[in-house]
């Protein structure tokens, strides 16, 4: 029974993790781009939500929807005023320039809202419904279905809208795409913004779960790295399904092994699946050695 | 009595559901120069690749001097005594022209990790040899004004002639040569075959991809034809010249 | 001689006579610091300068030799000597182990497959409390002592000695990087960078070549863990600080990735700019990230190449 409950545990969080998935696999595999600053995406989506709704009262539901336009304005302005010169270097150039601007995002956000951690009362009772001998917290529940929701409007996005298959058409031929009159520039501010949107709706809905402090990010984007790895380089269903994956094996590895080391989860079977199947779960396999 | 020195018995290379090599059987002997041609994305680059060992999944055989090399890799495969060139430009670009040819000659250099530390005699005697062998091949291919010029600086033609260099200082017993004379003009094609008369006087056996009909005719012994991924006729240029299926795979193609 | 040469050697002059000359602890510490990270930054350089890999996860072979070094010290009670031998051969595992989980891997793929090794790492330090005192970290390790029988015991513990303890070691790995950059090997490296699949079509083995580089690489890491570990005495599981990776790639890039000076130049600069940069209070990361980012971005080739290339251009006018 303890199982069951941890395995839904996990699907909470798991379907926030597939949310800041999907946002960097879409990066990722449409533009090239190893955004290394994801994760503070993820914590401004937090801090916003908290200075909203927490600082400022706001209802809560639009509070979310604030931050993660508050994100996905800055993710804007981000991707043109700074992805975009570095569209043309190496990819080790842009990695560390990406990892200079998360440093600088993750300082200022600690000068701004102090380094002191903060927590957001979740708007829902604190005390869970009982079914069948499991518990389910409000807040929980409320993260599955928003994640369920996103997902779900992000597939419709790709497989309905007309931008979505421009999108699509983008990640599977750069220059065909161009050719067919699709404009690239338009296409890739757009995945970026989509893409910085999940991950700061992420943070909004973990934010009243866990603590907000500028260095959450951190954590967020390296276990982004390891889901979209794990799932397979642009892959929609990979980066759902090692979401997911992430959050049952965490929950279950704290409630059976330790909390400690729950963290590391992620990286051993990132590692693993570097080791075994570079591409992913749902990745293509190459012919080069 | 001419020896056979590589035996290629159905290979057959698919990436995922496109087979880019079908089948494809031949054989090349001592001292040939033998061109592969065919329209684009016949497969003949693919069939480099496949020999050369930079495919993962291929099906087939591949005997170089009797001895299986199918499932060899690139370096393996390279101190087997085959080596070869690329289609695209490929050079080591921030280094000299006298460094990118010494880097062609390691596999001759057998300095162990204690030479190179402490700078041992043998190491400097391997230094000299290797020096002395990248002048010789400076001076073959006709870029020893060059020596300290770096590969990126250098223009086209004498990028293409490094390459060669490259190749040459692996000591290769047979060369692959992929499309030697793409975006070289007149002049710069005519030394290129006779730069590759003067390879096989070296005893070094090639196979080359070309899509220069003058340079494939004026050079090889023999010419194989490849479209669709299969070999649909192999023999001598007169032959290759009127051979109807040959004439109507190329319809339309330049040269 | 040429103009490399003599500038090699006054650096070398500098440093042996830097502690006559400055005797204020301080810089007596900072110098120490120098040369641990110039020790940090020479290993980086043979991987990220000549083989061309990108690596954001050194901080882990930095702390494993710390670790290491410190438990064979504090639980065996045997000479720091072998401790810190047994640093660099605990760090030389690991980085085979890291060569041989990478070896398909290349570019973004490695970088993670670095970070997240660190990370790993710093949560075994900071869970496995039984080995490791968890958080708490482990004190009282004590430095290197030589006994020389009649002559008494040179203790290795004061700042004056330690300094030519890593002055020594420094020069050690910088002859090591020279002599391997100038042979066979190094042009195995140098064509790993330029371009794999030449190199593989000329014989070079060029995953042999890596693994070769990573552990080198790793073991001079390792020392220099070991080697901070037994200065400050007290270490914890921020050996393994994310910080620590950045700081010396920012060495090795900013310093001029790929010479052999450049891992010193950029040890130098980038061991004092931190300390500099408190004047900025709390604002102090976020400058850093910003040179971050405007070396990366606009000096990839080093700070020393882009200010001589500025009063080249002054010259002339």
């Amino acid at each position: 029974m303890i199982f069951v409950q941890y395995v839904i545990n996990g699907l909470t969080i798991g379907g926030a993790y597939a949310l800041i998935g999907i946002g960097l696999t879409m990066v990722f595999g449409i533009m090239g781009v190893v955004n290394f600053a994801h994760g503070e995406m993820y914590m401004l989506g937090a801090y916003f939500l908290f200075t909203f709704f927490t600082k400022m009262g706001i209802n809560f539901y639009l509070s979310m929807l604030l931050a993660i336009a508050a994100v996905m304005g800055i993710g804007g302005i981000y991707e043109k005023a700074i992805l975009k010169p570095l569209r043309r270097r190496s990819i080790e150039t842009v990695m560390l320039s990406m990892i200079g601007f998360s440093l600088f995002i993750q300082n200022i956000a600690m000068l701004i809202w102090t380094p002191v951690p903060e927590s957001i009362t979740s708007p829902f009772p604190l005390t869970a419904y009982t079914l069948g001998g499991l518990y389910f917290l409000p807040q929980r529940i409320m993260v599955i279905f928003a994640a369920l929701f996103l997902v779900l409007l992000t597939h419709l996005l790709l497989k309905k809208t007309k931008i979505g298959k421009a999108m699509r058409a983008t990640f599977q031929d750069l220059e065909a795409a161009s050719l067919m009159g699709i404009k690239i520039d338009r296409i890739y501010s757009f995945t970026f913004v989509i893409g910085v949107g999940l991950a700061a709706s992420a943070g909004t809905l973990l934010g009243p779960i866990f603590t907000v402090h500028p260095y959450i990010g951190n954590l967020a984007n390296l276990k982004a790295f390891a889901i979209v790895i794990i799932g397979g380089l642009g892959s929609f269903t990979g980066a759902i399904t090692a979401g997911f994956l992430l959050g049952v094996f965490e929950s279950l590895g704290a409630g059976y092994v330790s909390s400690g080391y729950q963290d590391a989860i992620g990286f051993i079977l990132l590692i693993i699946i570097l080791i075994y199947r570079p591409t992913g779960l749902f990745g293509k396999i190459g012919q080069r050695r | 009595m001419k020896k056979e020195i590589l035996n290629i018995q159905h290979l057959t290379v698919q990436f995922g559901g496109l087979t880019a090599v079908n089948d494809v059987a031949f054989s090349i002997f001592r001292n040939e120069i033998v061109s592969l041609i065919g329209p684009n994305g016949a497969g003949k680059t693919t069939i480099f690749n496949a020999i050369t060992g930079f495919l993962k999944r291929i099906s087939g055989m591949i005997q170089f001097e009797g001895e299986k090399v199918s499932h060899l890799k690139p370096h393996q495969i390279a101190e087997q005594g085959i080596v070869r060139t690329f289609q695209i430009t490929s050079l080591f670009p921030n280094l000299s022209v006298l460094d990118n040819i010494r880097t062609g000659h390691h596999m001759e250099e057998k300095e162990t990790f204690l030479d190179a530390i402490f700078n041992t005699k043998r190491k400097k005697r391997i230094e000299e040899e290797t020096l002395a062998k990248a002048d010789q091949i400076l001076k073959f291919i006709g870029l020893e004004g060059k020596r300290e010029v770096i590969a990126n600086n250098l223009p086209y033609g004498e990028q293409r002639l490094l390459e060669i260099g490259i190749a040459l200082a692996a000591r290769p017993k047979l060369l692959l040569l992929d499309e030697p004379s793409a975006g070289l003009n007149d002049t710069e094609t005519q030394m290129m075959k006779g730069l590759i008369k003067r390879m096989r006087d070296l005893e070094i056996t090639i196979l080359l991809v070309e899509h220069d009909m003058k340079l494939v005719m004026g050079i090889s012994d023999r010419i194989l034809v490849l479209n669709f991924g299969k070999k649909i006729a192999s023999g001598t240029p007169d032959e290759i010249r009127s051979n109807p299926e040959v004439i109507r795979a190329y319809l339309g193609e330049k040269r | 001689m040429n103009r490399d040469r003599i500038i090699t050697l006054l650096f070398l002059l500098g440093s042996l006579i830097y502690p006559i000359l400055m005797r204020d602890p301080y810089y007596m510490h900072m110098a120490i610091l120098i040369g641990i990270y110039a020790l940090l930054a020479i290993s980086l350089n043979l991987l990220l300068g000549y083989t061309g890999q990108l690596s954001l996860g050194h901080a882990a072979f930095f702390g494993v030799g710390a670790y290491v070094s410190s438990l064979f010290y504090l639980n065996l009670k045997i000479p720091v000597w072998i401790g810190m031998v047994m640093a660099l051969i605990a760090s030389g595992i690991l980085g085979y182990i890291v060569a041989k989980l990478s070896f398909k891997l290349r570019g973004a793929y490695f970088v993670i497959m670095t970070i997240g090794i660190t990370e790993v790492l710093k949560l075994v330090g900071l869970n496995w409390v039984d080995l490791t005192k968890g958080p708490m970290g482990l004190t009282d390790i004590g430095a290197p002592t030589i006994h020389l029988g009649g002559l008494g015991t040179l203790d290795f513990g004061d700042k004056i000695p330690y300094y030519y303890l890593i002055l020594s070691l420094v020069v050690l790995c910088f002859y090591l990087q020279y002599r391997l950059v100038s042979s066979s090997y190094g042009r195995a490296f140098i064509s790993i960078r330029e371009n794999e699949d030449l190199a593989e079509s000329v014989g070079i083995n060029c995953y042999k070549y890596l693994v070769i580089v990573v552990m080198v690489s790793a073991s001079i890491a390792g020392v220099a863990g070991s080697l901070y570990a037994h200065y400050v005495s007290f270490i914890d599981p921020s050996v393994f600080a994310f910080f620590i990776s950045v700081n010396v790639v920012m060495m090795v890039i900013g310093g001029g990735q790929g010479t052999l000076m450049g891992p010193i130049i950029g040890a130098i600069l980038f061991t004092l700019i931190p300390e500099w940069l408190r004047v900025f209070g709390d604002a102090r990361m976020a400058v850093y990230a910003v040179m971050v980012i405007v070396i990366v971005i606009f000096m990839p080739r080093g700070i020393l190449f882009y200010v001589t290339q500025l009063l080249n251009l002054r010259k002339k006018t």
